[in-house]
């Protein structure tokens, strides 16, 4: 061959050497681009000696000589360039981007991966990358808006203008510069979901951020030593709820990051495709989601609080008598109320709306047929939880941030403030849906992936709730203890909830699904063999075990009363309970065990925990963790960081119940922001959010009179006022006014101190009418009564109110009383009677959020209708 | 001004407290003892060695090794640690010295010396706290095989 090129002319061959040069040279480009040259002193006789600097070789003397290799170990200090963002979405609004490109690359070091031996089945992993990143900015900024979700103008908080707000993305080894520009008239915060970061920049006002007021202007400034799926979120008030939520996600250092240009996302899929070389996917997709009520969230918050059942009506929830019966529960729905529970629903909240990214249905058209997608799902809501669904399998492979041994499932449940990293496959040019729907089924959002015939996901149908009613009989002791019928459930290995689906229990029928596309010729019976995720089939790729020696043990109950809304762990809130102190070098393992009716997603800041499973060494680290009632989980977490950590319940109106704990580290720095640590720490547990009062007012205008009462009531006492008033003085007026604290977990108890204040002209001779003594022959005097009373009320079984008082008088009052008895899903039945010989009936139909009609009869005023009001 | 510039210099990168400083020798010590146990041949050493640096590693603040870097080498620990076959361990070895490096180049593990150590059969590296070559890739086999290249910390 070598003679046959001799053979050709001069010029030929020159042209040919050139192309040949050019091929080289276009072929190693590839190479130079991702290598990086570097000049070594080697030794002639001992080519394994590379040194950085000039001298002699340490085997045999000799001078070393210059020499410029490809491949290296760089360790080179590069220009940190600043890339700043003001808005990084493709749905910003006109705002200017600017964007410096950082002149370092990263050094990627060659792949290990031809080293291997062939015969080895273990691959090496891959290499460490210690090169410092970016600075990365962005500016947030936090203002009121108008959001329209269901054809009415509402109240909303954006974040650069956008619900969810803007994505922020970083690269583990940047330093991240968050500056949140506070254009609310109220305080503001935010706080990174799941990063390890340093104590100040964590978020939380008073516990480890200084406040921030309106107009003013915070920096969060910490380094990116994290990669995966992460979100932020305010953590003041309910603004959470108002839309002031994000994802946040941290590239991996192996991933190049595609070209940073206007409105880069993870979107940008052609690029990240690039970036991928993996087997698992090769395109991803962040989904966001959340829900929205057209209600001010603080008015959800007091509603839940003053057991207004508007929700419920709402929901279809009630589960009143009338629906027992027709279901043949109406045993089921008495012992329910024997045992002093009101109807439960999975959810406490009705949301008008659930989106994904901001919107009920979301198309993304650009995958195509062999397409894997990666969805990065974060659960946004503030109480919702969602079953993930999809027309076809789903592969889990990360959660929490964390990676995950890929497990396959039909479905899964994410919790509040779970992320989820899941992978779904696009196998013909169809477009499939990806669903969202809320646990207590009352809607759902979607997401289609794919342009062409829809396929869609499974729907869920509605729940059977008596199913649930009598499992939660079991489940509950007349005492208000749970009984967990010996099972030691934990992980969700058994979702209890199980006897109200349909679809597991074999019994969905077409007409409980719910928004069918009828254009679909599909089956909607669905095989009770769906395969759900549960906590116990997530696995580390790698070990996850702690150091050997003393492990120090904790143990909470999760505690809480669904009818005074009060959510506690050991009975007591955040701000009545010591803050744990716990010491740097400690493992430390917590059992907590769901003593409640509600499942509850538990959040720890500022670290990764281990999710004890029978995965055993290589159990999942996660930083929420859902705990279904009766459970028992354990999580173990190296203490390795420094300063107050906030331990608590996710679901937003439960955090602000006061859900939670603080943990702090003895012997922690000065926090720069919160210098007096323990003037901050006071000014936390006296801060608005930990002490919320509620006011609540049902007030009946009725032709025989006005008949209401009002409550002022906070989580351990209330303030309440009575009135019962005539429209002339034979009817009578009526007032008592009492003070009072509950008592117990369950707040059956409530003392109380008062005044009562009574007066009714009475015709004749006042010692001849029926009333004039009381039961127990004291003289009543409730013509004209002026006195203190003291007493109690207890909650009795079928959640019958005895109250005991004696009054200024000497005089004792024994009264029983029931209200709200759910005869249908909107009428309502009360009843009263006492000692002193006074007795009420009525029935109240609710016909809105505000008012229902009402008719009752009362011993000292007759019969009366009319209508009353509710607060 | 001198001093007042050093100074500087030294706070620039994120401190460590004693805590932290124990972690980190404590890793390096668990790599020597796989390396040792490498060195005897001894898989099943090798194999706990490994399980005990997997276990310091696991407690090590994110803010002094990030998670990409600890998981890199959980990973390699983790494959130690399964395997029963001194072969395998050797292979993965390669990789995980050569992680080992670059984080004890990056990173203060030890007050002492540390001295890195190549082979050039094999064509790999490894970290020692001697000068004295006792070769993990080989054992008995090639036990003197290999240079110290470089000495780390000093």
């Amino acid at each position: 061959m070598i003679q046959g090129y001799l053979l050709l002319p001069v010029h030929i061959r020159k042209t040919m050497k050139n192309l040949l040069s050019v091929f080289i040279l276009l072929l190693s480009l590839d190479v130079v681009a991702q290598v990086k040259e570097k000049v070594i002193y080697t030794c002639v006789m001992h080519p394994q000696v590379q040194k950085d600097k000039p001298g002699n070789c340490p085997i045999c003397g000799m001078v070393l000589v210059k020499k410029t290799i490809k491949v290296a170990v760089s360790k080179s200090n590069p220009k940190n360039n600043v890339l700043e963002k003001i808005d990084t979405t493709g749905r910003n609004e006109g705002k200017d981007t600017l964007m410096k490109m950082n002149a370092m690359k990263e050094d990627s070091l060659e792949s290990t991966m031809d080293h291997a031996e062939k015969d080895i089945s273990v691959q090496p992993a891959g290499k460490i990358i210690v090169t410092a990143g970016n600075t990365v900015r962005y500016h947030l900024y936090v203002k009121d808006t108008l959001v329209n979700f269901t054809g009415k103008n509402k109240r909303a908080i954006a974040i650069n203008g956008l619900i969810p707000g803007p994505e922020l993305i970083f690269t583990e080894g940047d330093t991240a510069e968050i500056y949140l520009h506070n254009l609310l008239n109220e305080e503001t915060s935010l706080h990174w979901h799941g990063v390890i970061l340093p104590n100040q920049a964590d978020g939380v006002p008073f516990l480890t951020t200084k406040k921030i007021g309106p107009g003013q202007t915070h920096l969060y400034k910490f380094p990116i030593v994290q990669n995966g799926t992460y979100w932020y979120h305010s953590h003041s008030a309910l603004q959470e709820q108002s839309g002031m939520y994000g994802a946040l996600i941290f590239k991996s250092r192996s991933e190049m990051q595609g070209p940073v240009g206007m409105g880069h996302t993870s979107h940008s899929f052609a690029d990240d495709a690039m970036s991928m070389p993996n087997n698992l996917f090769n395109k991803e997709y962040t989904v966001v989601l959340s829900e929205w009520t057209d209600d001010d969230p603080k008015q959800v918050q007091r509603r839940l609080r003053t057991a207004n059942d508007w929700f419920a009506i709402k929901k279809g929830s009630v589960q009143s008598y009338a629906e027992a019966i027709t279901e043949g529960h109406f045993k089921t729905k008495l012992t329910n109320e024997w045992k002093r529970m009101k109807a439960m629903d999975v959810s406490d909240v009705y949301y008008n709306r659930f989106l994904i990214n901001g919107k009920s249905e979301n198309n993304a058209p650009e995958f195509q047929a062999g397409d894997k997608v990666k969805l990065k799902v974060v659960n946004a809501g503030a109480s919702s939880y969602f079953w993930l669904g999809y027309a076809g399998k789903i592969t889990v492979i990360g959660n929490d941030g964390n990676d995950m041994v890929p497990v396959e499932v039909d479905r899964l449940i994410i919790a509040p403030a779970e992320t989820y990293d899941i992978v779904v496959t696009i196998p013909e040019n169809m477009s499939y849906e990806f669903r969202a729907t809320s646990e207590d089924r009352t809607g759902y959002s979607s997401l289609w992936l794919g342009t062409g015939h829809k396929m869609p996901a499974r729907t869920l149908p509605r729940l059977k709730y008596f199913e649930g009613m009598k499992m939660m009989n079991g489940m509950m002791n007349l005492n208000g203890t749970m009984n967990d019928m010996g099972m030691k459930m934990s992980n969700q290995m058994m979702d209890m909830n199980s006897a109200m689906y349909p679809e597991i229990t074999g019994e969905a029928t077409e007409t409980d699904t719910m928004q069918m596309d009828h254009s679909q010729n599909m089956s909607m019976k669905v095989s009770p063999d769906i395969v759900t995720l549960s906590y116990d089939m997530l696995r580390s790729p790698v070990k996850t075990t702690l150091p050997d020696g003393p492990v120090r043990a904790l143990n909470f109950s999760l505690t809480g009363n669904m009818n005074r809304y009060v959510w506690t762990l050991d009975n007591k809130t955040v701000k009545e309970a010591d803050r744990i102190l716990i010491n740097k070098g400690e493992v430390l393992r917590v059992a907590i065990t769901n003593n409640s009716m509600m499942r509850h997603p538990m959040h720890l800041h500022g670290h990764d925990f281990r999710v004890l499973n029978s995965q055993g060494e290589y159990s999942p680290l996660k930083n929420v963790i859902d705990i279904m009632p009766m459970e028992t989980d354990t999580i173990e977490f190296a203490a390795n960081q420094s300063g107050n950590w906030f331990f608590h319940c996710h679901i937003l109106f439960h955090m602000m119940a006061g859900m939670g704990r603080v943990f702090t580290y003895t012997d922690s720095p000065v926090n720069p922001e919160l210098p007096d640590a323990e003037k901050a720490y006071q000014m936390f547990r006296k801060h608005k959010d930990q002490n919320m009062y509620h006011l609540m007012v049902r007030a009946g205008i009725e032709y025989n009179g006005s008949d209401g009462e009002a409550m002022i009531s906070t989580n351990r006492s209330a303030l309440k006022e009575m009135w019962h008033l005539g429209y002339h003085d034979m009817h009578g007026y009526e007032s008592e006014t009492i003070l009072g604290r509950y008592l117990g977990v369950n707040q059956w108890w409530f003392p109380y101190i008062g005044f009562d204040y009574h007066y009714k002209k009475v015709e004749g001779d006042i010692t001849k009418s029926s009333d004039y003594k009381n039961m127990f022959g004291q003289v009543s005097n409730k013509n004209d009564r002026q006195t203190f009373v003291v007493g109690v009320e207890y909650t009795l079984p079928w959640l019958v109110i005895a109250d005991s008082r004696i009054d200024g008088d000497g005089k004792l009052r024994f009264q029983l009383s029931r209200e709200d008895v759910p005869i249908t899903k909107r009428l309502r039945f009360n009843v009263m009677g006492n000692t002193d010989k006074e007795y009420t009936i009525g029935f109240r139909y609710i016909v809105s959020k505000w008012f229902a009609l009402s008719t009752h009869y009362d011993s000292d005023m007759g019969l009366g209708a009319g209508i009353t009001i509710t607060y | 001004m001198v001093i007042f510039a050093s100074l500087l210099f030294s706070v620039k990168s994120y401190s460590q407290d004693s805590t932290q400083q124990k972690q980190l020798s404590q890793l390096l010590t668990q790599y020597y003892a796989i390396k040792d146990a490498l060195v005897d041949g001894n898989a099943a050493n090798a194999s706990s060695s490994a399980d005990q640096f997997i276990k310091v590693g696991n407690s090590i603040d994110y803010k002094l090794i990030s998670e990409g870097n600890i998981n890199t080498l959980l990973k390699d620990a983790t494959s130690i640690s399964e395997s029963k076959d001194i072969k395998k361990q050797r292979e993965i070895f390669v990789n995980f010295s050569n992680n080992m490096i670059a984080l004890a180049k990056s990173v203060k593990l030890t007050a002492e010396p540390v001295y890195q150590a190549y082979c050039p059969m094999k064509k790999a590296n490894w970290l020692s706290n001697e000068k004295t070559i006792k070769n993990p890739y080989y054992g008995n086999a090639m036990l003197s095989c290999g240079k110290v290249v470089e000495t780390i910390g000093q």
